[in-house]
């Protein structure tokens, strides 16, 4: 019963997860959202199997670990990307998934073929002269 | 038991709810707090759940590095352009705001019926764990988590090692042409009142993390919870001034980001006779060695990630 | 600690152990409370400076009836001791980063603005 409960938190923060990752353009935001994705999977992971001897079992608990140091070493390269991006682009935001404008742009790339001018990411976000 | 089910809706509610606040904060600053706290909360379940050593990694990960190297690269965006560190530009709105609801929506769903459904169809514990514990005797240990990391499946976790390395190579790749000043750190905590934090706590963290690493081989603990408490350490000592980030990496530095992958590497290659795991027929001291290698890589690895720069040296004071 | 049970009254008048059971309900209760108190200092407070001041007192002592409570519900003088460091842990963490973050907060204007990150001089 209490497995059940925390399969539902589990969902929940999944599902507030990839909300968050769809509909945030900072490149922060959406790293956040996916650690979020990251921990309701762990949590998964644990609560799911069956506990031996009263504990949870060990095999996944090892995954679970790796996972967690692997999350952390990714998410800081994944950060020192978003600098370097914020530098050079002058904003950190990354256009969304959501937005009309970057189909078109996408549509366009590949009846046109590549276009540096106008292609999705510069029409959406507007990049600084 | 039913105070457990309450204690379990608590948790579970409180997760959802600092999930949402990570997730629609409205500043980024504070949705990085509100992730800090969720992080702590996760730590809880473990406990709740009756995982220590996981308990110990995220209370040391989760909530306390991530947070870090989050705050300190919004830090940097900052001091780069203060005006435009938070912006998102425009946010969808109309349709495609609700696509994602419904997606979301979905997903949570599809996790839901999964989880259950498992939960339901899965009353046996697996068959691999009941292994390992089976097997626990044979490998002289007492912590399970232990023994599948260094015995079983010790070359996954060197591969893993690989994967930790290659993210600090990758940064470093990433920010080596970057002008320099992104390198100072914060001087502005390099006051009486933190330096005596650092002198209390610091000494206490490289105690635990020893602590962890000892007793890691038959009680929670082990490399990657004492690698993580010493890289907070290490964090420490860069906020307070007293460790600074260099633009040259020395010698002494590489060899401590690479002695947990040589380290499993000599270990592992070991031949053993019977088609054995080679680590645990050796003898606690190698494991103490493996373990010891990769809580000084781990702990390199992730002061240098947070740091920024390729190497570190001893601050002014 | 002694066994309880060899102190236990034959006429059940005064249970030691149920004694302790009660009086660590009682400081587990108090914290609960001052914590809460903290809590809704936090939330309900007007700027930065006020806050501080309700959560890092309330919070402090709480903790500290909380670790008492379970200090004595344990039992062990080696769980006391621990629960002690902890308790003395969070109070030096606790005082430097209200520290801090006063400290902050005094040098940036207006006081009771949003979390934005801005630079202090110093």
């Amino acid at each position: 019963m209490s497995a059940a409960i925390l399969v539902f938190a589990a969902a929940a923060i999944f599902g507030i997860g990839a909300y968050g990752l769809l509909i945030s353009r900072h490149v922060m935001r959406k790293l956040l959202a996916l650690n979020l994705m990251l921990s309701a999977v762990f949590l998964l992971l644990i609560v799911v199997p069956a506990p031996i001897g009263g504990q949870p079992d060990p095999v996944p608990q090892a995954l679970v670990l790796t996972g967690i140091v692997i999350a952390v070493s990714t998410t800081a390269f994944a950060l020192a990307l978003m600098v370097r991006l914020f530098g050079k682009q002058g904003h950190a935001s990354i256009p969304s998934d959501l937005d009309p404008r970057v189909w078109r742009g996408r549509w366009r790339n590949s009846r046109d073929g590549p276009d540096p001018e106008r292609n999705g990411a510069g029409a959406a976000s507007g990049d600084k002269p | 038991m039913s105070a457990q089910l309450l204690v379990d809706m608590l948790l579970g509610t409180l997760l959802a709810g600092l999930a949402g606040a990570v997730a629609f904060g409205r500043h980024l600053f504070r949705s990085i707090v509100f992730y800090v706290a969720f992080g702590l909360a996760m730590a809880v379940v473990w406990a709740r759940l009756g995982a220590p050593d996981l308990a110990l990694a995220d209370a040391a990960i989760g909530a306390g590095l991530t947070g870090a190297l989050m705050l300190v690269a919004f830090r940097r965006l900052v001091e780069i352009d203060p005006e435009r560190a938070e912006d998102e530009g425009t946010r969808p709105t109309g349709a495609a705001a609700w696509i994602a609801v419904a997606v979301a929506v979905l997903v949570a769903a599809l996790v839901a019926i999964v989880g259950l459904t498992a939960l339901s169809i899965e009353p046996a514990p697996l068959p691999a764990g009941v292994l390992v514990m089976n097997a626990l005797d044979e490998t002289g240990l007492g912590n399970p988590i232990t023994a599948v990391l260094l015995v079983f499946r010790g070359f996954d976790t060197l591969i893993e090692m690989v994967v930790l390395l290659t993210a600090l190579v990758a940064a470093r790749v990433v920010t080596s042409d970057a002008p320099h000043r992104s390198f100072t750190l914060v001087a502005e905590f390099d006051l009486p009142l933190v330096r005596t934090l650092v002198a209390v706590v610091v000494p206490l963290a490289v105690l635990v993390a020893l602590h962890l690493l000892w007793v890691g081989a038959d009680d929670p603990g082990g490399a990657f919870q004492a690698g993580s408490v010493l890289a907070g350490a290490g964090v420490a000592l860069m906020l307070s001034g007293t460790l600074v980030p260099t633009a040259r990496s020395r010698a002494p530095m590489r060899l401590a980001a690479v002695a947990g992958v040589a380290a499993l590497s000599v270990l592992l290659v070991v031949p053993m006779p019977d088609g054995r795991p080679p680590l645990a027929f050796l003898g606690r001291g190698s494991l103490l060695f493996a373990e010891a290698a990769m809580m000084v890589s781990i702990a390199v690895t992730l002061s240098l990630l947070f740091a920024g720069a390729p190497g570190l040296r001893r601050g002014l004071q | 600690m002694a066994d309880p049970a060899a102190l236990v009254d034959p006429a059940g008048l005064v249970d030691p152990a149920g004694l302790v059971d009660l009086v660590a309900l009682a400081l587990l209760l108090a914290g609960c409370f001052f914590i809460f108190a903290g809590t809704v200092g936090m939330v309900r407070l007007p700027d930065v400076f006020c806050r501080l001041h309700a959560m890092t007192k309330a919070d402090n002592l709480g903790l500290l009836l909380l670790s008492l409570s379970m200090a004595l519900l344990a039992g062990t003088p080696r769980t006391a001791l621990l629960l002690l460091l902890v308790w003395l842990l969070a109070l030096l963490a606790s005082t430097v980063s209200a520290h801090l973050i006063a400290r902050h907060a005094r040098t940036r204007l207006p006081p009771a603005s949003g979390t934005r990150e801005s630079e202090p001089e110093s």
